[in-house]
This record gives C-alpha cells, sequence and structure tokens, in this order.
C-alpha cells in the first residue's frame, strides 16, 4: 500500500505536483501550459513537473476559476468519516469554508440501515463485538464476520465455547456459514418474509415480551383506523397537548394518555396492545382505533411459517424451531449485516428482524439485541469545531443525487445545487469503481468540468481524473480514528516519512485554501494542524459524563483510550434501564434534527408519516426485490449478489502482490452446478455477466457454495482484472426507495443504495 | 530500506503487545510446539501473510498456507449427510521429533536444534540445494530459492531474517529469531481468531498440552512415524435446533 508501482508519488519537484488529462484544453489552458508540452491523449494520464512559472500554478488558479457558485457547485466526496476524524473532516471544513458542496458516504454505500432511524431513530447503534461473546443465541443474518470483521471473529467462538448457539442465515454458504450449529438458505431479499413468519410463531406461542412493548415501544398508542394516524391528546380534548398520544387503558375501559419526555406508562395504566376500541374525540365524532401493535399483529398473523417458507425457501419446520430456541434462550443477539440490508427493501428486512428483538426484550440488554455491523461511519466525538468552523456548515447532499439527479420525491430539504454539479472532487474514495449503477455514473461524469482526485494510488478513479493529487497513506499520517465495534479512541501516527511528494488531505486542502482565498485561509487553516484539530475534537467533548471527558492527547499517544461509555457498550441502555426518551443522539447531528424521526419518543414498530401510510409500509412487510420490476426474471432468471471480499477492503489492496498470489487475481463468480450445467458453463470457463444496465467478463467458479438461481462476485476488483467491463457495479442499481426521502439528514435518514436488488443471466464469454 | 533503519518489530511493539507476545517462564529443555485449533481457524491468511513479512519470505514462496479440506480454495465439500462443509488446515513445517528431511540431508544442514527447543532447522550455508528433503517431507512445506528473490517493492525487505542463498531450500523456522527473544511465533501472536497455541510439550500443566488432552489433537499423517510437534484440535460438535 504505502509503495509499489501504483502509487501516486512523483520524484520530488519544487511545487505541488499535479497529474492530469487533456481536459485543460478545454479549459482553455492550452497556451499556458504550452511550455510543458503538454500533448496527453483521452484518458491517458501524465504527470507535471518543472521549475516554477512553468504552468503547474495556473492550474491550480483554474480550480480557483473553478470557484464560482453560479456556473453550479463543486462537489467534494469523501468516505465515511469515522475512520478518520481529522483528515476526512478537512474536506467538510474546506468545503465550508470554500462554498463547496459535500457528498454523503453511509447511505450511498447502501450502508446505513435504514430500519434504524425508522425503528430507533438512530443513525445506526450497535452493541461493541465483544458483546457478542455474553450472548446465548446468536443469529447472523446476511453477514460474515468470518471475512469482513476477522480482528472480531474470535468473539463468535468465544460465545460458542461458552454454550451460545450460532444460526447463520444466508443463501451463499459462506465461511461464517461453516461455523454455524446451523446455516439456513433463504432465497435472497426474502429475509423479512422469513422474519416475519419466525415473529408468527413467537406470536402464537406467546413467547413475546408484553411488558416490553407496553414500557418502551408505540405498540400500545392509539392508531385513529379512519386516518392511519396515531391519536394526540389534542384530538380528544380541545387544548390538549399533540405531543401526548392516546392508549386504552384496560383497567379503566377508556383512553388515557401518555407524554414523550418519559418511556413507561402513567401509574396504574395498563394499556391494550391489541382490539380495537370506540374513541370520542373533542368534535364529539366517536371514531374506531386500534393499538399500534394491533396492526403489527395482524401482519405478522398473516404470516404463517408456510407463508413465510413460500416466500424464503426456508422450511416451515425449520422457522418453528428457530423461533423457539430465539425468544427463550436469552440473551439472543441479531448480527444483521450488508447482505440483509444492501437491498432496495432493506430497511423493511431491518424491520422484520428489529421486530424480532424488540418482541422479546432482547433490546438494551448485554448479550442480546438487534446491531446492523456496516461501514466505519461512526463519529464518537464533537467533530463539529473541526469541521465547521465558526458555524459555518456546507450544504450536505446525498451522493446519489449527483448520480440520478432531483427525484420528485426528493426531500425538500435536500440543498440540491440550483445550478447543478459542475466539478467532482474526490478523496478517500475509489468513485469510479465503488458507485453503484456505474455507467451512469460516468455519464454524470462527462458533465463535469473537471475531476480532481486526492489519492496515494493510481487507481480507476485515479485514471480518469484531471488532476491527481498524491496523499498520503494513513501509514504516513497522523489522525484520530473510531470504530463502531470498539468503543476506542485511537490516534493514528505516522510509522514511515511521507513518500515521494504524497501530502496528507489537510496539507493539500491548506495549499488550496491558501491559493484560492488567503484571507480564509489565515483565518482557518494557516495555524491549525493534526494534533491541534484533535485536542479541538477532544476539548469539544470533555465535559462531564462527555463521550471525551478526560482524555488528552498525551493519552493518546501512549494506546488506545476507552470511551466514556458503558462496558460492554450496549444502545438504549439509558432508555431501557432510566426510561430516557428515544432516540439517543447521533453525532455529528444535533439531537433536534434526528429526534423527529420518531414522534412518540419511542420504539416505532407503526409508522403514521403519509408515504408509508400510501406505500403500505406502515409496519414491517415484505415487498418483493425492486430490481424484479426492472428485469424479467424470465430474462435475467439470476440474482446477483456483490458481498465483501476478505481479500480486500472494498477496493483497497485489491492489487496487493502477496494476496494476488493468494487468490490468483482473477475475478471469480460463484454459480451454482444447476445453474451452470443449464449454461454450458464449467469451473474456470470465461463467463459474460449482463443486464440492462452494464456487463463484464470473468471467470466462473462453479461450487455448491452458492445458492441456486444466483451469481456472486465480491466487490472491489479494479476494472483491470477484469476480461471486460469496469466490474460488477455496471450491473447494481442506483434507484431511490422514496421512504428514504421521508426526512432529510444526511447520511442519517437518506438515499441507501441497494447494491444486492439486482438481477442478471450469466452465458459463456 | 537501509539496513540501519531497520527497528526490530519486537521492539518497536507498545508494551502491551509485547506482553500479548510473550511466552513466559520456559524450563531449560523446552520442547517448542504448536495446536492449531481448526474450529476456530477462519482461513483469513494473516498467519501466512505475516509469517511472509516477519520472515522476508520472496514472492511467489510461502512458508505458511492455508490449505481448505477437501477442494480449492474457500470452497465447500459436500459432506457424510448431504451437508455443505468448509475448514481450513493452515500447514507450515511441522517440526517433527523425526524428521525425514534431516535423514535425506548429505550435507547436515537441515537438524534438529536441541539447543532450542527440538525445532528443525536448516542452516543455509551448508545447504547445498540438492532438494532432497523436499521430496522427502511428506508435507510438502519446502520451498527452494530458485534465483534473486523478488519482493512486491524493492527495497521494502521488512523482515528480521537474513535471505537466503539462490540454490537453497528452506521453510519455517518457528520464528526462531523470536523465540530466542522470548516472543511466541509471528503467527501465533498474529492470529486474530486466537487459534493457536504455542507451547512446551514436554509441560504437562502448559496450556498447549492440556488443550491436546482436553480436544483429543492429532497430528498430519500420523501413520507415517514423524512425530509432528504441530496439533490439529478438531472443530466442536454443531447442536441441531
Amino acid at each position: 500500500m504505502a509503495d509499489g508501482p501504483l502509487r501516486v508519488a512523483p520524484p520530488p519537484a519544487d511545487d505541488a505536483v499535479v497529474v492530469v488529462r487533456d481536459v485543460w484544453k478545454r479549459l482553455g489552458t492550452t497556451q499556458a501550459l504550452a511550455g510543458v508540452s503538454l500533448e496527453v491523449q483521452r484518458g491517458q494520464v501524465q504527470v507535471i513537473m518543472g521549475p516554477s512559472g512553468c504552468g503547474k500554478s495556473v492550474l491550480l488558479k483554474h480550480l480557483v476559476g473553478l470557484l464560482r457558485p453560479d456556473r453550479g457547485t463543486i462537489h467534494v466526496f469523501g468516505q465515511v468519516p469515522g475512520s478518520g476524524y481529522v483528515h476526512k473532516g478537512a474536506n467538510y471544513r474546506a468545503a465550508a469554508v470554500l462554498g463547496m458542496s459535500h457528498g454523503t458516504s453511509f447511505d450511498y454505500n447502501g450502508d446505513l440501515p435504514m430500519a434504524m432511524p425508522i425503528t430507533f431513530g438512530v443513525q445506526n447503534a450497535e452493541h461493541e463485538a465483544k458483546d457478542w461473546a455474553n450472548a446465548r443465541f446468536l443469529l447472523v443474518v446476511g453477514a460474515n464476520p468470518l471475512e469482513t470483521r476477522i480482528p472480531d471473529a474470535h468473539f463468535l467462538f468465544d460465545a460458542a465455547a461458552n454454550g451460545a448457539r450460532l444460526v447463520v442465515i444466508d443463501p451463499v454458504f459462506s465461511a461464517t456459514a461453516s461455523k454455524a450449529d446451523t446455516w439456513i438458505r433463504l432465497e435472497p431479499g426474502t429475509d423479512a418474509a422469513f422474519a416475519l413468519g419466525v415473529a408468527h410463531v413467537i406470536w402464537r406461542e406467546g413467547l413475546h415480551d408484553e411488558a416490553f412493548l407496553r414500557t418502551y415501544t408505540d405498540a400500545p398508542l392509539l392508531v385513529n383506523e379512519s386516518t392511519g394516524k396515531r391519536l394526540r391528546e389534542s384530538d380528544l380534548t380541545e387544548g390538549g397537548s399533540a405531543e401526548r398520544f392516546v392508549v386504552w387503558d384496560e383497567r379503566r375501559g377508556g383512553p388515557a394518555t401518555v407524554g414523550i419526555d418519559r418511556l413507561g406508562m402513567p401509574d396504574g395504566v395498563e394499556p391494550a396492545l391489541t382490539g380495537s376500541y370506540e374513541v370520542r374525540l373533542a368534535n364529539g365524532a366517536r371514531i374506531a382505533a386500534r393499538p399500534g401493535f394491533d396492526h403489527v399483529r395482524a401482519e405478522i398473523e398473516s404470516w404463517t411459517p408456510e407463508r413465510a417458507a413460500e416466500v424464503s425457501g426456508a422450511s416451515p419446520e425449520i422457522i418453528e424451531k428457530l423461533a423457539r430456541a430465539y425468544a427463550t434462550e436469552k440473551p439472543a443477539a441479531i448480527l444483521m449485516g450488508g447482505g440483509a440490508n444492501h437491498w432496495y427493501h432493506g430497511d423493511l428486512i431491518g424491520r422484520a428482524y428489529a421486530l424480532l428483538a424488540v418482541m422479546t426484550g432482547n433490546i438494551g440488554r448485554s448479550g442480546g439485541g438487534f446491531s446492523v455491523y456496516v461501514g466505519q461511519y461512526k463519529v464518537r466525538v464533537p467533530t463539529q469545531p473541526w469541521w465547521y468552523p465558526d458555524e459555518i456548515k456546507p450544504p450536505i447532499i446525498s451522493t446519489i443525487y449527483w448520480v440520478e439527479g432531483r427525484t420528485e420525491t426528493m426531500n425538500p430539504a435536500v440543498p440540491y445545487p440550483e445550478n447543478g454539479f459542475k466539478a467532482l472532487f474526490l478523496t478517500f474514495s475509489n468513485f469510479l469503481l465503488q458507485s453503484p449503477n456505474l455507467n451512469r455514473v460516468y455519464e454524470r461524469l462527462r458533465e463535469m468540468e473537471l475531476v480532481v482526485v486526492v489519492d496515494p494510488q493510481m487507481t480507476e478513479t485515479a485514471r480518469w481524473a484531471d488532476v491527481v493529487l498524491p496523499a498520503t497513506t494513513w501509514y504516513e499520517k497522523t489522525d484520530l480514528v473510531a470504530t463502531p465495534l470498539h468503543p476506542f479512541l485511537q490516534l493514528q501516527q505516522p510509522a514511515i516519512p511521507p513518500v515521494g511528494e504524497a501530502r496528507s488531505e489537510l496539507d493539500i486542502w491548506s495549499e488550496l485554501v491558501r491559493r484560492i482565498d488567503p484571507e480564509k485561509w489565515r483565518r482557518y487553516f494557516r495555524d491549525v494542524d493534526e494534533e491541534g484539530a484533535i485536542r479541538m475534537m477532544l476539548a469539544a467533548g470533555d465535559d462531564p459524563g462527555g463521550p471525551t471527558e478526560g482524555i488528552t492527547l498525551e493519552q493518546l499517544r501512549e494506546g488506545p483510550v476507552r470511551l466514556r461509555v458503558p462496558d460492554p457498550d450496549i444502545p438504549f441502555k439509558a432508555q431501557i434501564e432510566d426510561l430516557a426518551p428515544f432516540p439517543p443522539v447521533s453525532l455529528p447531528a444535533p439531537i433536534e434534527a434526528t429526534q423527529v424521526f420518531l414522534p412518540t419518543r419511542r420504539i416505532e414498530l407503526y409508522k403514521e408519516e403519509d408515504r408509508f401510510l400510501e406505500l403500505g409500509e406502515q409496519v414491517a412487510t415484505h415487498k418483493d426485490p425492486y430490481d424484479d420490476g426492472v428485469h424479467d426474471p424470465a430474462e435475467y432468471p439470476l440474482r446477483l449478489l456483490s458481498p465483501h471480499s476478505k481479500w480486500r477492503i472494498h477496493s483497497t489492496y485489491s492489487n496487493n502482490p502477496w494476496l494476488e498470489e493468494i487468490h490468483g487475481g482473477r475475478p471469480r463468480v460463484l454459480m451454482h452446478p444447476a445453474d451452470a450445467e443449464a449454461r454450458g458453463i464449467r469451473d474456470g470457463d470465461e463467463i459474460e455477466v449482463f443486464n440492462s444496465r452494464g456487463s463484464l467478463k470473468a471467470w466462473a467458479h462453479v461450487s455448491e457454495a452458492a445458492a441456486p438461481g444466483t451469481a456472486t462476485l465480491p466487490e472491489g476488483w479494479w476494472s483491470r482484472y477484469f476480461l471486460e467491463g469496469k466490474g460488477v457495479n455496471e450491473l447494481t442499481s442506483s434507484a431511490i426507495n422514496p421512504i428514504h426521502e421521508v426526512w432529510y439528514v444526511p447520511n442519517m435518514w437518506a438515499p441507501s443504495t441497494g447494491w444486492k436488488d439486482c438481477r442478471c443471466e450469466v452465458r459463456r464469454a | 530500506m537501509p539496513e540501519d533503519t531497520k527497528v526490530s518489530p519486537i521492539e518497536a511493539l507498545p508494551e502491551a503487545s509485547r506482553e500479548y507476545g510473550a511466552i513466559g517462564e520456559v524450563s531449560d529443555e523446552p520442547r517448542w510446539g504448536m495446536a492449531i485449533d481448526t474450529e476456530r481457524c477462519i482461513g483469513c491468511w494473516s498467519c501466512a501473510v505475516i509469517c511472509k513479512s516477519e520472515n522476508d519470505i520472496p514472492l511467489g514462496m510461502w512458508w505458511n498456507r492455508i490449505l481448505t479440506k477437501g477442494d480449492d480454495l474457500d470452497t465447500p465439500t459436500v459432506g457424510e449427510f448431504g451437508g455443505l462443509e468448509m475448514s481450513w488446515v493452515p500447514l507450515a513445517c511441522q517440526h517433527c521429533d523425526d524428521p525425514p528431511c534431516m535423514k535425506v540431508c548429505p550435507t547436515s544442514a537441515t537438524f534438529v536444534d536441541v539447543e532450542h527447543g527440538r525445532l528443525v532447522e536448516v542452516n543455509q550455508e551448508d545447504c547445498i540445494g540438492c532438494r532432497y528433503c523436499m521430496a522427502a517431507c511428506p508435507y510438502g512445506v519446502r520451498v527452494f530459492n530458485w534465483g534473486e528473490p523478488e519482493y512486491p517493492v524493492e527495497g521494502f525487505d521488512l523482515g528480521m531474517v537474513e535471505p537466503r542463498p539462490i540454490g537453497s531450500v528452506e521453510k519455517c523456522t518457528m520464528c526462531l529469531h523470536r523465540l530466542i527473544e522470548g516472543q511466541v511465533p509471528s503467527c501465533v501472536w498474529s492470529c486474530p481468531a486466537q487459534a493457536r497455541i504455542f507451547g512446551d510439550l514436554d509441560d504437562p500443566d502448559g496450556e498447549l498440552v492440556r488443550a491436546i488432552e482436553e480436544r483429543g489433537g492429532t497430528q498430519l499423517l500420523e501413520e507415517k512415524g514423524t512425530k509432528p510437534k504441530v496439533y490439529y484440535l478438531e472443530p466442536r460438535r454443531r447442536r441441531s435446533l
């Protein structure tokens, strides 16, 4: 990574080094650059070096020239900031002070588990990995921690050694499946049907936790039968509060109201969870109302194990056995991964699994929980003073809108640029490989006047850039890092000096801002370095009870420091133990931004916003995968799955020579022997994988590990490894689910990509 | 990287990491061995990759590989009852107590190092490259230096071990250079799944011997009479729902 033939690290020159594509001629800079004989062919890359005055600064000034907002917006994209608050934060800081827009990543990555904001009002919240060992039952769904959470995999074995049961749900026989007590193969994208079948059995056999549902959830809150909206106190009495909700008190046989400042029920109130009740409104009208849970009940009662089995491919017996074991072997943890989340209806899948954890009271308990392990998104310290100096915030736009443009259903809070996008500034990202629906992405790319890439490696993305600025790797710079699975702050300290002329992102931004706006540079960049930024963020959280209370840079130099969180770190502990209202804060958003997700301030199994009602998604339900409506299953009979690979971290290390020796350097598409035989394909054959969005040519890997009716090609392979095509994302979809547009808080309630919701066909190449 | 800028990875480690890798108390005459828990092994190759780094193993050569039981890399087999099965066998020198490689070596370059835990070691200077040992080893874990060693990046031979001369045979040393420093082999230290147990096979109270006894550890190709010092622990039994 730090070195090698693809390292973008030209030999020393006297100034910033840039790599240029012929687009500069389009910008009218040929004259200025004539002195350096810039005869570049389309798509070819050259390094510009030379003495002062040869034109290098001219290039940078053209970047300056582009900073005229009347001509459109420069869009900055960097990957999830949780894995480097300083340098990824520098992106935000620069975007803020220069007036550029900044893209989201967690939602664009498809990792934002929309079930979490919908149900719990948070961006995401997961048990720390070491808490797996405290579980008695581990239900791993659409996740393959043995390959994608390698350092944490041992906690599963620790749990098993303590007698826990491990059940793995995956269409593919994965490494994790090979360790399971029980492996259940589902038809891809049918998890919601399966989970609702499990919920059916739990409900039918009375294995659910009624007290939990009454205390912590919206289950007892009455819903007006005719409007689908929850009843408020203000509906019942003139001058009543719109923030008090109504339950049916079975003891008194009449309505009672509950507030939003504390969970639980008023003393003596025993709210009904099911049934239909007549309620008299303030205007005298008598209406029928049912508790929210009665809607859940109706849905899960329709999902008999037989019906769930028919949709999902699991047997009714296994659904029944799983339900009994899951509901009785407590604490039981659900570990959900991208395989279940990366669907257009991944929110419904997540809501169905979350329902199991909520129904059985497995929330907020060590060894239990509903955790979605996706991405390094988590912001664990108050980053605002570093990212948003003087409280200036750049417009943050879900990157999917850069691809798709405005949608009819786009939330008005999305700050879509009035004059569109005109330039793309990419850091920490192999954007032109790792975006969905790549051919559409490349169309958008042609509309850009300038593409700048900051990267240590000559990736597929860097190859397409107009300007490549050589970046340091993480081995060469200081940063502050944390992960969702381990509540520790860690100082990333350089192990080697920068290679060649590589510079850190903070340095690069500082240099650009200096040339573009010296006044802003003096104010916001001149006097700050990595350590200054870190101290700024530590100080912001150093309040009594704050996340960084008492944590100093000096301590971090000695090693990782545990954040001031419970041990083990369990989400919703304050809600479960102290009856604090949902949701807890999701940094860096203020609580006001995310509270709106849960008007009841309770776990919401029922959603009342108009779009949920219009689409029939008030409660968790199953819907067929979206791509079934785009690609006729008769014509495109296979589902294309693109899981993570253990040989890379997404596309990083794709070109590692040692790993190439292990995996052979050939992208292989996993197919079931029956599917291969039907197409005359043998193991190792060259094959074409295609749908209406794109195609690629690679090699077949024929094995029983594949589910019939699927083709599996792990994401992250660089284009150059394929026989033809840009990679798996030529085929994936960039469709936006309008439910994800009901609210807009970047990376928290925003369109989440459905990578696995993709049909294809395969033929011999 | 120039020789004088090399820092011993052991010395460079924070104290906590050194503690994690410390062998601890050692008897005067240990018999070093290892157990690999195939229940815990996840086939990640971390041990193989760190081995390559630690020992400056050139491109195209591996002292330590991870075999997938029964089939190609990461491909399951259909088990006795029709179910799919997959497990891994990390494979390096077994450090046999009765090593066939030693018996065939015409120059005694391969020897049992009685001063260092009875490990099987190679004196590279004495190796004449006849490769009899490679033919004799039933485990196929020895590799030959056909030419100048090549590394992914020139100058980035980060390991702490002398490069081996052209025409010599090399293999796992059980990280002898680390053992001398009181640290476990790098494959043990680095295993993220904590699947490897290192210790003295003559210490009946040690974790290693206890694990082998409790879990019924087995040796590879036991019937060959090579008496490997590496044991494999079988996967746990699965419970049906």
